[in-house]
């Protein structure tokens, strides 16, 4: 076993699983990030009071807006998710902040694969369009899954993975669910805003409503994704682990959209543009809960078998 | 017996990869066979179709296409649902008993020129369709909407010879997605029997 740690490669003092760790990052490893969820909560409260605003206000005040003035408010709706949860978040992570810069880069670095991968992929070599609907559920529910929920879920893990992984920032068991959260708000602003692009505008209502819906379950799933890197990131995992996160994430994205889909007509009721977003929030709400409890029992459990030079009387 | 001479060598010459970069290749080992299912998926999904007959003509379209019985000459009509202002067309051009494809394609453009808001004909030509010759005739024309022209379109009509009375298949669609719709519209013209 390597005596150096496993993020900073300075000489180690501690095992935590299988690798070993200086002082400074097992303590940091071992850290619950709760402004984490504080932040996706309050977001996602944010986010949802954002559209029943919207809403009642396009409704009230009927504005007829030229297409040039629709695109610019579109384009401004289309920011608003991401720059809430970065607001969010970093009041709340005053205390020991991850650099803004990192966040930052990595949630355009979502936006640019979605613009530069994604889209020519989904839309353009594999023409999801022209075919989701042609054999009923095998491919609805088959094309969601395996093309655009496999590209979208893969492109966040490699967003992450291949830029902050090895940072000696991604140092807690949190940071995979931030970075994953940040790359895949990125993803969803690109989608956003090319939406309201290539529509010409979008009416103010609506738009605030697609726009929330597609960011809460992008960010969501990023966060997911990035749980089970930040997992393999400060412990030994099973090879097919990340794969099995990746492939989680993106058949929970699948059959969301599946549902989004089958619900088109409403549902009790209500329209389907509120379905969608219930349906979204209640996404969202379900991973955060689910990575909030999981972290919280892996770092006790992981507290649990650690070897302290203290405690063991040496390196082991 | 003669005394052999060996080199030492490791035991084994086994690649040593990290854990991280074990779990990077699976990620992308994953994505790319669930990549190459959606596209035997894409595959199989395009190809289902299914042959509609009207009058005595048949032809195969898509399967989640629409076909329904057309009026005057027109024998049928087949669209996307998704997007109704792409069709296509089957017509038998009963007056014209007898005329040469060459006449008939004329006698629509004339008749297209008066009803359809800034027709044109961008392209003519003779072409194959399903081994047959046929004149093709490729046009423009504004799509209107309570009168008002919304959309610029294209199509193509391509004249047969069939019996007596010559056979006309068309295609209409949006400008910006006629490209595009050419490919299955060739395989649907190929496809057109009677």
């Amino acid at each position: 076993m390597t005596e150096r740690c496993r993020i900073c490669d300075q000489p180690a003092t501690t095992t935590l699983g299988a690798y070993r760790f200086c002082e400074q990052h097992y303590e940091r490893a071992l850290r619950q990030r709760g402004s984490l969820w504080r932040a996706d909560l309050l977001t996602l409260v944010a986010l949802v009071v954002f559209v029943v605003v919207v809403y009642l206000v396009d409704s009230a005040l009927d504005l007829q807006l030229t297409d040039p003035q629709l695109l610019v408010i579109g384009v401004v709706l289309a920011l608003v998710p991401a720059a809430l949860w970065l607001l969010f978040f970093w009041r709340r992570d005053r205390l020991e902040p991850e650099p803004a810069g990192l966040v930052l880069g990595v949630t355009f670095l979502g936006a640019l694969v979605a613009a530069a991968v994604a889209r020519p992929l989904v839309q353009e070599v594999f023409d999801l369009a022209r075919w989701i609907d042609r054999g009923g559920l095998l491919t609805q529910l088959g094309g969601q899954i395996l093309v655009a929920g496999i590209a979208q879920m893969t492109l966040v893990y490699l967003v992450v993975r291949l830029s902050v992984y090895r940072s000696l920032e991604f140092d807690e068991w949190t940071d995979g669910i931030l970075y994953g959260t940040a790359a895949g708000l990125g993803y969803a602003t690109w989608l956003n805003i090319d939406f309201i692009a290539t529509s010409g505008g979008a009416q103010l209502g609506l738009g605030a409503v697609r726009v929330v819906l597609t960011a809460l379950v992008l960010a969501s799933l990023g966060g997911l994704v990035g749980y089970f890197l930040g997992h393999d990131r400060l412990e030994v995992r099973p090879v097919w682990y990340v794969p099995a996160g990746v492939a989680l994430a993106a058949i929970l994205d699948g059959l969301f959209w599946y549902l989004r889909t089958s619900f088109s007509g409403g549902f009790a009721g209500l329209t389907a543009t509120w379905v969608g977003l219930i349906l979204a929030a209640l996404l969202a709400l379900a991973v955060t809960w689910f990575l909030s409890t999981a972290v919280s029992r892996e770092l006790a459990r992981a507290v649990g078998p650690s070897t302290r030079p203290e405690a063991s009387g040496g390196l082991s | 017996m003669s005394a052999r001479i060996t080199e030492a060598r490791p035991a084994s010459t086994r690649w040593s990869l990290d854990d991280d970069t074990r779990q990077l290749i699976a990620v992308v080992v994953m994505a790319a066979v669930a990549l190459a299912a959606g596209a035997v998926l894409s595959l199989w999904a395009t190809g289902q179709s299914r042959t509609v007959e009207e009058q005595g003509v048949s032809a195969v379209i898509s399967s989640d296409w629409i076909a329904q019985q057309g009026v005057g000459d027109v024998i049928l009509i087949a669209y996307d649902p998704q997007d109704p202002s792409l069709r296509y067309s089957v017509s038998r051009a009963r007056a014209s008993a007898g005329a040469a494809p060459g006449q008939v394609a004329d006698m629509r453009i004339t008749a297209r020129s008066g009803v359809l808001p800034a027709f044109s004909v961008l392209d003519r030509g003779t072409t194959s369709v399903g081994g047959q010759p046929a004149e093709q005739v490729t046009f423009t024309y504004a799509g209107e909407r309570d009168g008002r022209p919304v959309l610029s379109m294209e199509g193509r009509d391509l004249v047969l010879t069939s019996g007596t009375t010559p056979l006309v298949i068309t295609l209409e669609s949006p400008s910006d997605t006629f490209d595009s719709a050419l490919p299955d519209f060739e395989r649907f013209a190929a496809s057109v029997k009677g």
